[in-house]
């Protein structure tokens, strides 16, 4: 079951203990977490108790776990969040020469709405 | 000539003071018994050169009264400072302190010193040819084309303060005379600035907004933080 940790999206391939799984993604070592440091996601994959990483891929192939958690809306949202981190100088300023067009256009539109009721 | 790799050593040291290889294996590796037999059973034995004879110094006249002490020898060479790796030319950046600060501008070559030569586009942001430390620089990773750019002629000296003639202190000429020389920038000045300026204009004005970017200043805003920021 796909579980998401700090930035990226992990599989619980097993439970430890209590506090502890067992995880594993593609690009990663088999390691465990604490479940403090996990949230679950809706995203269940069709495994058996701690699979080969083969088969794990093959599984997270199958189910097509990177294009639902890229469509999902917490997923978009990781998404933005790393691209805006990502920004240089000079985009940031085209960011807010954008913004500063929108936000014209829509007072524009706003303002003939208002005439119209007002008429 | 192909560069001298480093040395690897045919008896390395396995513990010190304890070698791998024994003393007669190393003389049989080293092919002394070799160079022997080529000599004859002899290790091949040169004869001291005939030492030059000394040619003979008279002992000085004079004597000075005092023992005068020598200075310790200085062979310190002065380096510029070491450029940044985001910091190469045609890079635009960001000027943290002095007049200029918050202005964006572009990087053109360093200087023997160690500083940086750096212009505005003057016609863009209001900054002249200049130098500029690179410890009071943010490098961005934007980078505009300075391939049409000649900065063959730029040095420090270019940049020295012009040395006046002394004047006579007659108070009136004191003033009015100071002003006048100090107002006027020489045409040349000028000259090599546009010279310059042409094809950055041109470079920059292909790229979208990259002039309106060039021309405004950094500030940092609320919920701005620049060790998290992407420069």
């Amino acid at each position: 079951m796909p579980f998401k940790r700090y930035v990226e999206i992990v599989v619980i391939v097993d439970v430890i203990d209590q506090n502890r799984a067992l995880v594993d993604a593609p690009d990663m070592v088999r390691s465990q977490m604490n479940f403090k440091r996990l949230s679950l996601t809706d995203i269940k994959i069709d495994i058996k108790r701690v699979p080969k990483k083969k088969t794990l891929i093959a599984a997270m192939e199958a189910a097509d776990v990177k294009g639902k958690w890229e469509k999902s809306s917490w997923g978009r949202k990781l998404i933005v969040q790393k691209r805006r981190a990502s920004l240089n100088d000079f985009d940031r300023f085209k960011l807010m020469l954008a913004k500063i067009k929108r936000a014209g256009v829509v007072r524009q539109e706003l303002a003939k709405l208002k005439k119209e009721s007002a008429a | 000539m192909a560069p001298k790799s480093a040395r690897v050593t045919r008896n390395p040291e396995l513990i010190p003071g304890v070698r791998k290889i024994s003393r007669s294996k190393m003389y049989h590796k080293r092919g002394l018994w070799a160079i022997k037999a080529k000599n004859g059973g002899k290790f091949p034995h040169h004869d001291k050169a005939p030492a030059a004879t000394p040619v003979v110094e008279k002992p000085p006249k004079f004597y000075p009264a005092d023992d005068i002490k020598k200075p310790l020898s200085n062979k310190r060479k002065p380096k510029p400072t070491k450029l940044r790796a985001s910091i190469i030319p045609g890079t635009v950046l960001i000027l943290l302190a002095g007049r200029f600060k918050g202005k964006r501008v572009v990087f053109l070559k360093q200087l023997s010193s160690g500083l940086l030569l750096v212009t505005g586009p003057y016609k863009i942001n209001g900054v002249p040819l200049r130098r500029v430390n690179q410890a009071y620089v943010i490098g961005t990773s934007t980078k505009v084309d300075i391939s049409g750019v000649n900065v063959e002629k730029f040095d420090d000296k270019y940049f020295a303060k012009q040395v006046e003639k002394k004047k006579k202190k007659g108070e009136s000429e004191f003033f009015e005379a100071e002003k006048q020389d100090k107002n006027a920038l020489p045409t040349e000045k000028k000259d090599d600035q546009k010279a310059v300026d042409a094809p950055l204009l041109k470079a920059i004005e292909a790229v979208a907004d990259l002039k309106a970017y060039l021309g405004a200043r950094f500030t940092l805003k609320d919920g701005m933080k620049p060790h998290e920021l992407m420069f």
